[in-house]
This record gives C-alpha cells, sequence and structure tokens, in this order.
C-alpha cells in the first residue's frame, strides 16, 4: 500500500545524512505554513509524519489513502519546492497509510484467516453486485445528475465524504444501479475492498437465521467487518424493531470505524415510516441524494443505451415515441423496448414506428389514455358506491368524505388538474380542501396497504366502462 | 426473609457482586442481586447472563425467603454501616427493611421470580470435562495472561484466554493475544482437559481472579460444551465460553532468536516507563539499541522533545535496533517477579521478539514497531 512518486525538481546538494529526521520535517513544515490557509495546513500537511527520509526518498506517515491522494493531487507541489528550499535536493515522497505499518502483526495469517472468511462474502457478494449494473451503464440526465455526481464522489473516496449516503427516489429510477455502480467501482480501484450489498430483506433474513441457530455474535462481526455496506430499499426495515436495534448498532459501529454506508429507499429519510427516529436521524447524517422521473431527452438517452448494449437497432423515431410514451419510470421505459425489440426478432420484422404504435396500444400502461375528471368521478362513485352527485354535494358522511379524497387525489396524480381545477369540480371547494386530501391520501397510501390497493383498483378501472 | 448477617461477609459478597453486574444491562433487573436465605446460609446471586456469580455466607435465620434488591444501592448502604451485624427483613409489597446500629433503610425489593436467575448450566453434563488446580497457581495464570487480550471488538476469537492442554502431559495452557503481541503460560494440573481447546471471556476470568486471592488449596474447573464453571469454597462462577477459533498461536512463536540479552527485571522496567514519558501518545513507541554489553533506549516525541537512558546488560549478540510499544513491555514486566532476571530475545527489527523470566513455562510474544 505504498505510492510512490518522483519529483524531478531542484538542484541536488548533498546534505549531511545525520541530520534529524523530525528536525528536517519541522524546517520544511515552517516553509511550508506561510504559504497556506490555517486550516488546510492543519488539516492536511500537519498530520503527515515523516518515517523515515534519506538521500533521495522521504517517506510520510498519513491517515489513509484518501488522505495519501488528496495530498499527491493538491499539495505535492508545495511540498516538493519547500523540501528543495529545506535540502537543496530533489526528493520521492511516498506515502504510507497502512496503520499495522508501524505496529508489526503477530499473526501474518490473522489477516489470512480473516481473508479466508470474507472472500467467501465478497464473493458471493460480488454476484449480489449486479455486473452490469456499473457507472458505465448509468444515462445522466438533469434529474439524476445530481445522485451520479455525489456517487461517483463516494465510490473515489469511500468512507470519507459522504458517509452515509442516502439514494431515495421512485420505484425503477435507478437507486440500485448507482448503490451498485458504487460498489462496483469500489471494489474496482482497491481489489481488497470488502463490500457487501444486502437488500435490507436480506438483512433481515440472515439475522432471522443467525437468531435461529443461536450464531448472532457471528452474523455482527460478518457485518463489522465490512468495509463499504450496501442497504438496499432500507424502507423495508419499517416496523421490524429488532432488525432495526441490529441494524442500529451495525451502522454504529460501522460509522465509527469509518466504513462507508450506502443506502437507497423510495422515500426521503425523515418520512421512512415505521422506522425509528434515531435511525432515520442517522440516515440524514451524510449526504442525501434524490432520483428524478427522467426527462424526455434522457429517456430517449437511455432507450439508446439500452439499445447500444443490447444489440438493438432502434430508429430515433421509435426511441422517441417509446419515451414519449412511458413517462413513468425507467424499468417501464426498459420493459417496452424489450418488448418491441423481442417482437420484432419473433416475428423477423424491422423495428418501426408504427410496429411500436402498435405493440403500444395493446399493452396496458403502455402510454396513459387521457382521461378526465369526470372518468375519474364515475370510477369512484361506482366503487364506493354512492351517487354521482354526492361528490360535488356538502355531505361529509364518513364514506363520501373518503370517496370524495380519493377522488381529489386521483384527478391530481393521474389526470393532472390543478388543485384549484379539482376544487372547482367538486362543488366549488377551496384549492387548500384538495391539497389536504393529496396529502392525506398519500399518507394513508403508504401505511396501509390495504387502502393502496384499492385506490390502485379504483385508479385502473378509470375508463373501464 | 427475616435474618442477620455479619457485616464484613457481606461487604465482601456484595463487592464481588459489583463486578459481575453490569449496570447498564438492556435487562434493568440484572442490575439486582437476589438473595437467598435459608439453613443457616445467606445465598447471592450476581449475573449478567454471560458470567454468573453465586456465593453465600452464614446468617442467622430467622425465617427464610428470597428477595432482590438494587446490588449497588444495598453495597452502599452496608459498606456504610459501622456495626459488626445487619439485620435484613422482607416487610409488606417487597419493602426490604435494613438496619444496623441505630440506622434503619427501607429498600424497594423486586419479586426474585421476575429475574432470570442461575442460567442452566452444561459444565457438568455430558461431554464435559473437569479438573484441579491449585488456586495460587489459576491466579498466577491469569495475571500473566490476561492484559494481553484483545479490546477490539471486531476480533472477536480473541476477546478471551485461550485454554488447552500443553505438550508436556498434565499441564494445563492458557494463551492470550491481542495481535501484537502473545502470553503464553503453563502450569500443572490434575485431572482431564477438553480436546480441543476453549476460549474463555476476560470478564470471566477478571471476576474469578478478584475471588481467588482468598482461596488456598485447589479449585475445580468444569468445562462444557458451551460454558465454564469455576467452583470455590464460598462461590461458583460461570461464564459463557467465547464462540469462535483461536489462532494458531505455536506458529508465531519464533523458533530462533539469535540475539539473547540478559536484563535485570526491575532496572529494565523502569527504565523503559522513565523513558516512554516522552514516546508519542499514540504509538508509545521505544527504540531498544543493542550492542556488546550495553542497552540503550530511547524515545522521542516532535511536540515534547526526547528521553535516553542506557543499562549495562548481559549481550554479545549482533548490534540491533528496534522499536517497541512500550506499553507491551510494561504490562509483562509487571507481571514477572521482583529482583528477577529476565531474557530478552531478539531476531531482526521486524520479527517477533520474546521475553522470559526465570520461569521456562511462561512466554511473551511481541512485535516490535517502526520508529
Amino acid at each position: 500500500m505504498l505510492t510512490t512518486l518522483c519529483l524531478t525538481v531542484g538542484v541536488t546538494v548533498d546534505i549531511s545524512s545525520s541530520s534529524n529526521i523530525n528536525e528536517l520535517w519541522n524546517q520544511a513544515l515552517s516553509s511550508i505554513q506561510p504559504e497556506l490557509a490555517r486550516d488546510e495546513f492543519e488539516s492536511w500537511i500537519k498530520p503527515m509524519k515523516p518515517v523515515s527520509i534519506d538521500e533521495r526518498e522521504v517517506e510520510l506517515s498519513v491517515p489513509n489513502r484518501m488522505f495519501a491522494s488528496w495530498v499527491e493531487d493538491n499539495y505535492l507541489d508545495i511540498l516538493s519546492k519547500a523540501w528543495v528550499r529545506t535540502c537543496g535536493r530533489r526528493a520521492t515522497f511516498t506515502f504510507t497509510w497502512d496503520k499495522g505499518a508501524l505496529q508489526g502483526e503477530l499473526f501474518k495469517d490473522l489477516r489470512r484467516t480473516k481473508g479466508k472468511e470474507v472472500p467467501e462474502v465478497s464473493s458471493k457478494r460480488s454476484k449480489g453486485l449486479i455486473t452490469r449494473y456499473g457507472f458505465d451503464t448509468f444515462v445522466v440526465g438533469q434529474s439524476n445528475q445530481f445522485a451520479h455526481a455525489a456517487s461517483m464522489a463516494v465510490a473515489s473516496q469511500p468512507g470519507t465524504l459522504y458517509n452515509p449516503f442516502f439514494l431515495y427516489g421512485g420505484v425503477g429510477l435507478g437507486k440500485t444501479h448507482l448503490a451498485n455502480a458504487i460498489g462496483k467501482a469500489v471494489v474496482q480501484n482497491e481489489p481488497k475492498t470488502r463490500v457487501l450489498f444486502l437488500s435490507a430483506e436480506s438483512f433481515t433474513n440472515q439475522l432471522i437465521d443467525a437468531i435461529a441457530r443461536n450464531n448472532t455474535p457471528a452474523f455482527k462481526s460478518r457485518m463489522r467487518r465490512v468495509d463499504v455496506l450496501i442497504i438496499d430499499d432500507v424502507q423495508f426495515l419499517a416496523r421490524r424493531e429488532r432488525t432495526q436495534e441490529e441494524f442500529f448498532h451495525v451502522f454504529n459501529a460501522l460509522y465509527e470505524a469509518g466504513k462507508q454506508i450506502i443506502l437507497t429507499s423510495d422515500t426521503f429519510p425523515n418520512e421512512l415510516q415505521g422506522v425509528e427516529e434515531r435511525l432515520c436521524n442517522r440516515f440524514g447524517w451524510g449526504l442525501v441524494a434524490d432520483l428524478q422521473t427522467p426527462d424526455l431527452e434522457t429517456r430517449i438517452a437511455i432507450l439508446e443505451c439500452k439499445a447500444r448494449s443490447e444489440g438493438i437497432d432502434l430508429p430515433l423515431d421509435v426511441s422517441a415515441y417509446i419515451a414519449e410514451k412511458v413517462d413513468s419510470n425507467i424499468r417501464d421505459l426498459e420493459g417496452a423496448l424489450t418488448r418491441i425489440s423481442a417482437y420484432a426478432s419473433l416475428n423477423s420484422l424491422q423495428i418501426t414506428k408504427s410496429l411500436a404504435e402498435e405493440l403500444m396500444s395493446g399493452v396496458a400502461g403502455g402510454g396513459p389514455k387521457p382521461v378526465s375528471m369526470e372518468d375519474v368521478a364515475r370510477s369512484v362513485t361506482r366503487h364506493f358506491g354512492i351517487q354521482p352527485g354526492e361528490l360535488s354535494a356538502r355531505r361529509r358522511t364518513k364514506k363520501v368524505a373518503e370517496a370524495r379524497q380519493v377522488a381529489m387525489y386521483i384527478m391530481r396524480n393521474h389526470v393532472g388538474a390543478s388543485f384549484p381545477a379539482i376544487g372547482a369540480h367538486l362543488g366549488g371547494r377551496d384549492h387548500s380542501t384538495v391539497i389536504h386530501a393529496c396529502q392525506a391520501v398519500e399518507k394513508r397510501r403508504r401505511e396501509n396497504p390495504r387502502f393502496r390497493y384499492m385506490v390502485d383498483t379504483v385508479t385502473k378501472m378509470i375508463g373501464c366502462g | 426473609m427475616n435474618i442477620s448477617v455479619g457485616r464484613e461477609d457481606f461487604v465482601k459478597l456484595l463487592a464481588r457482586a459489583q463486578g459481575v453486574i453490569d449496570r447498564r444491562h438492556a435487562m434493568t433487573i440484572l442490575t439486582n442481586v437476589v438473595l437467598e436465605a435459608d439453613d443457616g446460609r445467606l445465598t447471592l446471586l450476581a449475573t449478567d447472563l454471560e458470567v454468573s456469580l453465586l456465593q453465600w455466607c452464614p446468617a442467622t435465620v430467622e425465617t427464610p425467603g428470597s428477595v432482590a434488591l438494587s446490588s449497588r444501592k444495598l453495597f452502599e448502604v452496608v459498606r456504610e454501616s459501622a456495626s459488626d451485624t445487619i439485620e435484613l427483613r422482607v416487610l409488606d409489597n417487597l419493602w426490604v427493611g435494613v438496619s444496623y446500629g441505630r440506622s434503619s433503610f427501607k429498600l424497594t425489593g423486586i419479586d426474585p421470580a421476575d429475574h432470570p436467575g442461575m442460567p442452566t448450566s452444561d459444565a457438568d453434563g455430558e461431554g464435559s470435562v473437569s479438573f484441579e488446580i491449585e488456586a495460587s497457581a489459576l491466579s498466577e495464570m491469569i495475571a500473566k495472561t490476561v492484559f494481553s487480550v484483545s479490546h477490539d471488538d471486531t476480533r472477536s476469537n480473541l476477546a478471551g484466554v485461550y485454554l488447552c492442554s500443553a505438550e508436556k502431559k498434565g499441564k494445563l495452557r492458557m494463551v492470550a493475544t491481542d495481535g501484537h503481541r502473545l502470553a503464553l503460560i503453563d502450569r500443572k494440573i490434575k485431572g482431564d482437559l477438553p480436546e480441543s481447546g476453549v476460549i474463555l471471556p476476560r470478564k470471566g476470568l477478571a471476576e474469578i481472579a478478584k475471588v481467588l486471592p482468598e482461596e488456598s488449596g485447589l479449585v475445580t474447573v468444569s468445562i462444557g460444551r458451551s460454558e465454564a464453571v469455576v467452583k470455590l469454597s464460598d462461590s461458583v462462577l460461570s461464564m459463557c465460553l467465547v464462540e469462535g477459533t483461536f489462532p494458531d498461536y505455536k506458529q508465531v512463536m519464533p523458533k530462533e532468536t539469535p540475539n539473547v540479552a540478559l536484563l535485570d527485571r526491575d532496572d529494565f522496567l523502569h527504565t523503559v516507563r522513565r523513558v516512554s514519558l516522552l514516546s508519542s501518545e499514540r504509538a508509545n513507541g521505544v527504540r531498544l539499541s543493542l550492542s556488546e554489553g550495553r542497552l540503550e533506549i530511547n524515545a522521542n516525541n516532535p511536540d515534547l522533545g526526547e528521553a535516553n537512558e542506557d543499562l549495562e546488560i548481559d549481550y554479545s549478540g549482533a548490534e540491533i535496533v528496534v522499536g517497541f510499544n512500550a506499553r507491551y513491555l510494561l504490562e509483562v514486566l509487571a507481571v514477572l517477579p521482583e529482583n528477577s532476571r529476565v531474557e530478552l530475545c531478539l531476531g531482526t527489527e521486524l520479527s517477533p521478539g520474546v521475553l522470559r523470566g526465570e520461569d521456562s513455562d511462561y512466554s511473551y510474544v511481541v512485535m516490535p514497531m517502526r520508529i
């Protein structure tokens, strides 16, 4: 774990080799100090300690690899000039950051014993890490630019920059892809890094398994041994108290040890329902990045990227057509493309816009048909078994009020009507009433799966008969 | 329950119980001790479910019974007593009256049925083995190894002392290491040892070590599949074994250490202690420079300064400079007897060194550091 950099500046002048290492180093430091801002000096120059200094080589011990690469990139010039000023000779700077380098390890194979177990985990994990989900296959658009940039940064300096790194966004927007890409990149940069990629579900299952086998210490130590822990879909920890408890401790142990933690979820950390506050709170400590629904251009780019990687000949007008029709998420987008290309190849047809139109029209969800507020009202009244007029009436019985709220929610989210328009349509209600209704339904949808199912069913029924 | 018990006995029992009880245990009931009086005897149970200590002392029992009480509060109350006997009485609603001299206390008691009690032990069951050892020998073995036990959470297999049979028959071996140094000691026992070694937790051993100095004669140690039990004259201590595989310690014992120095233990200890005052706080390194008949120890700390001292020693090996963590030297020197000679065997500046006293059954291996 050494990096060596050669510098060829300055003139070689002999200097007494008996000079005390620290004295020399301190001299160099005092010549650097005026050149840098105080905090810069304190945080990047001062922590370095000379390990050995000889004719041409200066070995410095630094806290970690990230530190070394940062110093290499930013302060090498200053260091080298200062060294020339101090000793009047050129030097090769070497950085050591292995903590164990100072104190020798008794058991060379203790590492190996660890290694024996860990590759098992990591090789299992590298299967868990989906290899095709790398940064190279991730299409960046305005909607995910920030998340992508942050992920790249995390991958380059795990454990130092943004910890924990929390990615959130709706289904099929690329959370898992990005989290995977980080893991993949980290392993590529530093093959010895132990990356563990787990869904919240399998974290729970492994814990249950450990409890059943009465072997929780092994589980605990396995979790604590990783360098990068990626937990996908943390919202599934909801209401699993024991798992949360265990995860809390794992989180703390890793966080304190400066290991990178990456989490993905479908909601913002503070809005995770059924997850203890102390956990939600911790999730927000580092960086929270969101993934938005991609815009049209990004969707087209995604389709073309996918088509290229699968070797599909996709004309531009077809990709534009699909991207326009499917605007919900990337999974659906890729699904549509797969469907069209499969149909075309099975029937030996060329992919054309008319073929796409033909296929997409027959598919539910392939391009939502325009629905009106009347359609929604019809579907809702039919489902709740109330009179059509009741939605816009003043009555506020429980059933009617619920139906009205659901109607408002669907009108807002599926018709895309404005709040005042919805209010006006449903008996001249204030727009704030509508806003409240939408929020209330959204909240219940999240908390209550049956309610969500009901709303989805009503939504699906719109325009059917 | 209505009893009177001697202050000295009671304080001793309660003091030992404090060490076992984990005041921050998630199960708050475990911060209590369970008192049980019967047959002219008071029994006291303290446990954190990993280590359990059951002790007893004579008492005048008027009414037998049992109760659980805050271990800490009871200890504080009893310790302050000036009188020789302490009266304990369980009142209505589990109030417990403690009185001595002209003082009387009323403490809230807890139903002992709520306490999980002594964990069931498999140390006497099938597949268990037991042996007898001199109390003083066991005490010495623990003292000479336990300081090397790892404090690293991630290496749970090093979080205890490894107990196995030595090469010589009829000898018990204890080994402890934290990955940087290793202590190994053999002592005679009577009885059987488990076929494969087991790891005893640091806490259990530390608690045993507190009780042992008051013991004389033989103590019995039983080892089961998941527990070890030590039987003493007035107590029984049981502990859960540490899970995991202990590393192969034999392969790190250096086979060749050509450079052997003989030193006076006291001089060496005090010199290292003085010089290390100026070693850097984190690494705590001191540099040992050996040359014929001479050992020079120095340390320097860029922020503070430096220290140098030299010793006349018995040495005729090669000139060698080697760095060590001063703490690793001081801790082992502290457990070696005063006024004795120690042998420091070194290979190269980066290979493990061995430290031995006059007792050939105790060795200490320590890895140098680069300074």
